[in-house]
């Protein structure tokens, strides 16, 4: 399903961030957002799963439109990673399967074979999963928290500054791995040439507005 | 048993001047800390000698409803001390946060019954003495409880979002920030616990040998207090802070940033 903003608007100190902002993102789409520092994407993007209140507009997806009442089973299909992965103590095996202790999937374990076959995507070794998930790099990290999302089957993956951290070579890597997932919705927010160079939908936001809105 | 020996009040005015050890090393090294230090000292003196009289009072009227109210009186400066040092707004913050103290502080008093006769605990000499040690211990930890548990929160949104996202319900989400949190307030007083004795006497014990009691007794009450300090602190830095997320959260799961106060 889509997920469409509509006339949005967040302020921020007396200030517009932006403001009559409309913008549809299609199923499956690949969206990259940037704009200068401070221009409020990383407030776009958290927008789109309403953790930033929109003091204008509202958020739909499909025919949908979001509010506390639905707001928990529409981020049930999002999975949102940040700058860094969260910090773990345990093995990379209970990091991936971390959200299977929660109560919302604790009957849906993934098979062991799923895990293996997205650590062979994502090019590990099945045998890392028993090392300790803070021994990985930072980019390691970064693609265990999307195996952990995949695993959930989650659709749409929102990627806030993820290769930030990262070198250019594991960055490379990471968006490469992110641009060959078919029917996944997804969107990053990042000002790394490499993301605007990978082939997907660019939208600026600049000066409180959002440009390249076309699909 | 030998009598405490009174100190005469010019005399522990003179042996104030002392003070002027710091306050000379605060010139020498250009450090603005004179006046917060001679104001500190004029409170500590002022509050101490207000205690007394109200303490006198309280002790010679000895009613249970008057300890009661007075207790209730230190638990809500605790619990105004606790947020507005952790850098919270108070409001509806107090009106949940003031229960889980309440809970924790009645559950401890109660817990003295085990080793007093219901007829001693009531009585002012006790409750008082033992309710303040309690309760104003309990301000260090929930001081770096709560600074920990929304700082952590505050800095690391991301990570409480990604919870949310992969399914977490609210408390799922916030137990790895409390967890921390919760570390950070708990550790120290059971590095405390383990060093008592060998690095410094504690002040209830040695109060009570300069009062007069015998090092036996002294001890007892130590080990007891200590004990009843640390359930306290676990009691109510956890029930505090699970009862703080019940307001600090909107219907959508945000953060309410209005509960803090903006730190320049």
């Amino acid at each position: 399903m889509a997920l469409e903003l509509k006339n949005a608007g967040i302020q921020k100190g007396g200030r517009w961030l932006f403001r009559h902002t409309d913008c549809l993102i299609d199923t499956g789409e690949k969206v990259v957002i940037t704009g200068p520092s401070g221009s409020g994407k990383s407030t776009l993007l958290k927008s789109m799963l309403l953790f930033e209140a929109l003091d204008e507009g509202s958020l739909w997806y499909g025919e949908q439109q979001l509010d506390a009442s639905n707001i928990a089973s529409y981020r049930q299909n999002c999975a949102y990673i940040g700058q860094k992965a969260p910090g773990f103590e345990g093995t990379v095996k209970q990091f991936v399967t971390l959200p299977y202790t929660f109560r919302a999937n604790r009957n849906h374990a993934p098979q062991p074979d799923e895990i293996r076959r997205l650590l062979l995507k994502f090019d590990f070794s099945p045998e890392i999963q028993a090392t300790q998930f803070d021994c990985l790099s930072g980019g390691e990290q970064q693609r265990m928290c999307i195996i952990q999302a995949l695993l959930l089957r989650r659709t749409i993956l929102m990627l806030d500054e993820i290769t930030s951290s990262l070198d250019a070579a594991n960055s490379a890597r990471v968006i490469e791995e992110i641009n060959q997932l078919k029917g996944c919705t997804v969107i990053v927010v990042s000002h790394d040439i490499q993301w605007l160079q990978a082939g997907m939908r660019k939208l600026t936001l600049r000066d409180g507005a959002l440009f390249g809105r076309e699909a | 048993m030998e009598h405490t020996f009174s100190i005469s009040p010019y005399m522990l005015a003179v042996y104030l001047l002392i003070l002027v050890v710091p306050i000379t090393i605060f010139r020498l090294l250009h450090l603005r800390l004179t006046r917060s230090l001679l104001v500190a000292t004029v409170r500590m003196v002022v509050q101490l000698s207000l205690v007394a009289v109200y303490l006198r009072v309280i002790f010679r009227i000895d009613s249970l409803l008057l300890n009661i109210g007075w207790l209730c009186v230190m638990l809500l400066v605790a619990n105004l001390s606790v947020l507005h040092q952790s850098g919270m707004k108070k409001g509806r913050l107090l009106l949940v946060t003031f229960p889980a103290y309440a809970i924790s502080v009645i559950f401890v008093l109660a817990s003295f019954m085990i080793v007093f006769p219901l007829s001693t605990i009531i009585h002012a000499r006790y409750l008082i003495p033992l309710g303040g040690m309690v309760l104003g211990n309990l301000l260090r930890g929930n001081i770096i409880g709560f600074d920990r548990f929304y700082t952590g929160l505050q800095r690391r949104e991301y990570e409480y979002i990604h919870y949310v996202t992969l399914g977490a319900t609210r408390w799922e989400a916030v137990r790895p920030f409390m967890r921390e949190a919760y570390r950070a307030a708990m550790a120290p007083q059971i590095a405390g616990m383990a060093t008592i004795g060998l690095v410094a006497l504690p002040g209830m014990m040695t109060g009570q040998i300069l009062g007069g009691s015998t090092p036996t007794v002294a001890i007892k009450y130590q080990i007891m207090i200590m004990v009843a300090i640390y359930v306290t602190m676990a009691l109510s830095v956890f029930l505090a802070l699970v009862a703080s997320t019940w307001v600090t959260f909107d219907c959508y799961g945000r953060l309410r940033r209005t509960f803090f106060v903006t730190r320049h």
